[in-house]
């Protein structure tokens, strides 16, 4: 009897080192792969078929974070092992962490199915908005905050989440809400960064729709790629924010699909994943060399090159500035950021058109500022 | 003796200004040369087009330094002597938060700092709302005598301004959001030419007003009683002391975002390097040392590569002045 506080206080600690499962048994047992959709440019995600079932696996694909999720769904109900819970294969109800996924399932035409979403007023598109509100898809996010409370009001068939913190899911989990981590974002190219569209369409047991639409925009999007590089025009990004400027990495997508209208980054030494800091001296002094400066940014409608100079008389000095070769994207006005990921060939065509590359073309998301 | 000692001192911290603005242009991430630096100020040209917008910039901020460092400063001296409170300042009184408010009404409300109107806004809803706090908190200061109840009020207010511009943040978009939360970090970057000689020309006129205040000041650290009986008129003071120490806090915090500490510290560091009380010396040597202060801290944030915010470098310095000043007043109470 004298050992029996330390043999509860063990059991107490034992009963805390439990691992609480993800998702289900399944992950752990051994099943052989039937077949496997076949990704070529996404490194985020993976659809294994097995037995009577299939796993949808996002993961992810740099060392600086570390996030997996399984998502479940019966093919063969008969076949498949029933000690496993899944997914509905007719979802009624899904949620979006954000206006990314609205334009997957945009172009799969499934918005139907989207009850709640969150950044309601960042949904560009004026059709999509308004077929949203008709529909009544209910925002989740008042002050850029997950509601729970609106979540489980909501009661998803799915949540589509992004990784940004790992106790969102475990909020999640405990509302009883099923959530997925959708990492898109992560991905380096336009290409990969579509190539989710197939995900979706397994999701939505839409894969013929998903994979006929990245066919014909990889086909597409091939025909238009320049390369190589074309070494004699460089390119600087951004805008800084007071002091520092921030350098997207030289492999990040932003910077690859410019590569692919066959520019050449100023800063090909950039970080492999993060954005290096310059100060915006530094960036100033480099300006006098790059010929190209892409911005992506929010401004008023007609937004003008006087504009720009007028924010910072320094920038009359940037050779792209001087030669005319300032190349914007107004996040406000246009849809970069709802339909630009669905569309990577109509950006690259963008780019080419505004670098005198490609005639008779009407820029939809970055051109020439004047 | 003394008083040659503290001339010489505050000689020398003209030279230390000197020196240190010289620093803050020759030094970051684009080596200029300085024969081309003094080319560029001198109105010459040199070879690279940007270095005179980098040069300009590097000027503007070290200026801005030095006018911003001497108005928190003289403001926190005169605020300290009038409230008889060595804790006092424009950042504990609540003085920035009120101006911050009158900021955040203008950015957050959609008139962003690049607008012409926006930055006529933003001055005038600075200085209205710094001056607001201060003749609230002075409205109050009749009724209550206790300096410390009177600091705790003034944290409340400021307290009460922060939860306001939380409020505001509901309703404001992100870009706004942004805006105003870089402004709030404090940042002696980014000011025009223009603005710079708004700041200038404001904070000069208000510290050659400060001199008005000397006299007064020199009788109110033995109490307002005794002043009154000196022939201090206590009325006109009041005013002078809320329109100098409202206005210059307002201007640095509307062009220079809410920096802390320097207002509180300065008056505690020139009472233990200046050995005369006499606000005639005090005055002009808190203004050299807040400028010291915040040119060093420009510098600081500068070698960090700007990954350091302003008032983070502020609070590194004030914070342990502050923490010696309550240690010190704790011991003279015991």
């Amino acid at each position: 009897m004298k050992y029996s506080p330390v043999l509860l206080f063990f059991c107490f600690l034992s009963a805390g080192c439990v691992r609480h499962q993800q998702q289900n048994s399944a992950s752990s047992k051994i099943a052989e792969i039937h077949d496997t959709v076949v990704v070529k440019y996404a490194e985020g995600f993976d659809v294994n078929y097995y037995d009577g079932y299939l796993a949808l696996i996002s993961h992810s694909i740099r060392q600086n974070s570390f996030f997996a999720d399984t998502l479940f769904l019966q093919t063969d109900p008969l076949k498949a092992d029933s000690s496993m819970s899944y997914l509905s294969r007719n979802l009624n109800s899904i949620a979006c962490q954000s206006s990314t996924h609205i334009a997957f399932l945009d172009l799969l035409n499934e918005l139907d199915v989207v009850t709640g979403l969150c950044g309601m007023e960042y949904i560009q598109n004026v059709a999509v908005h308004e077929k949203l509100q008709k529909n009544g898809t209910l925002e989740i996010c008042p002050g850029e905050q997950v509601s729970i409370e609106a979540l489980q009001k909501l009661n998803p068939d799915l949540f589509l989440i992004y990784p940004f913190e790992t106790t969102g899911k475990e909020k999640y989990n405990a509302s009883g809400i099923t959530s997925f981590y959708i990492a898109e974002y992560l991905e380096t190219t336009a290409l990969a960064r579509l190539e989710w569209i197939k995900l979706f369409g397994v999701l939505m047991n839409k894969v013929n729709e998903a994979n006929a639409y990245f066919e014909k925009v990889e086909t597409e999007y091939l025909q238009l790629k320049r390369a190589p590089v074309d070494s004699a025009r460089t390119f600087i990004l951004n805008l800084p924010f007071k002091d520092n400027w921030h350098m997207p990495s030289a492999n990040s997508l932003v910077v690859n699909l410019f590569e692919d209208a066959g520019l050449r980054y100023y800063y090909p030494e950039t970080g492999l994943t993060e954005n290096d800091l310059h100060s915006k001296e530094a960036v100033w002094n480099d300006a006098l060399f790059a010929d190209y400066w892409i911005i992506m940014a929010s401004r008023p409608a007609g937004f003008s090159m006087a504009d720009l100079v007028a924010e910072e008389p320094a920038y009359a000095g940037f050779k792209a500035v001087i030669q005319n070769q300032v190349i914007f994207c107004n996040t406000a006005t246009s849809n970069y950021f709802s339909s630009g990921i669905a569309e990577p060939q109509v950006m690259l065509k963008d780019i080419l058109f505004a670098t005198g590359q490609l005639e008779d073309h009407e820029p939809e998301y970055f051109f020439l500022l004047n | 003796m003394k008083i040659k000692a503290d001339i010489l001192l505050l000689l020398a911290g003209l030279l230390l200004i000197t020196l240190l603005f010289g620093l803050n242009l020759l030094i970051g991430d684009v080596h200029i040369p300085w024969s081309d630096i003094t080319t560029l100020l001198s109105g010459g040209e040199v070879e690279q087009k940007t270095w005179s917008y980098i040069v300009e910039s590097r000027l503007n901020r070290s200026v801005a330094a030095v006018f911003s460092g001497a108005a928190l400063a003289v403001a926190g001296i005169i605020l300290q002597v009038y409230f008889r409170n060595p804790l006092a300042g424009p950042g504990v009184l609540g003085i920035t938060s009120g101006a911050s408010l009158g900021v955040a009404f203008v950015i957050l409300g959609g008139a962003g700092a690049a607008s012409i109107a926006g930055g006529i806004g933003i001055i005038a809803a600075g200085i209205i709302g710094a001056m607001a706090v201060l003749a609230l908190l002075m409205f109050v200061s009749r009724f209550v005598h206790n300096p410390v109840t009177l600091l705790v009020l003034g944290l409340m207010f400021g307290y009460f301004t922060s939860a306001i511009i939380n409020v505001l943040f509901l309703w404001a978009n992100l870009d706004d959001t942004r805006e105003y939360v870089l402004w709030g970090l404090g940042s002696f970057e980014g000011i025009s030419t223009e603005n710079l000689i708004v700041l200038v020309s404001v904070i000069g006129l208000f510290l050659l007003m400060a001199v008005f205040l000397i006299k007064p000041l020199n009788a109110l650290v033995l109490g307002s009683e005794y002043a009154s009986s000196l022939g201090v008129n206590l009325k006109t003071t009041k005013l002078l002391v809320i329109s100098i120490t409202g206005v210059l806090a307002a201007v640095v915090t509307v062009y220079c975002g809410p920096i802390s500490f320097i207002g509180v510290a300065v008056p505690q560091l020139v009472r233990i390097l200046w050995t005369s009380k006499n606000h005639t010396v005090q005055i002009p040597a808190v203004i050299i040392l807040g400028a010291i202060l915040a040119l060093l801290s420009d510098i600081t944030v500068r070698l960090s590569g700007n990954s350091l915010p302003l008032n983070t470098v502020t609070a590194l310095i004030g914070a342990p002045v502050i923490i010696y000043t309550i240690i010190k007043l704790n011991k003279r109470l015991a």
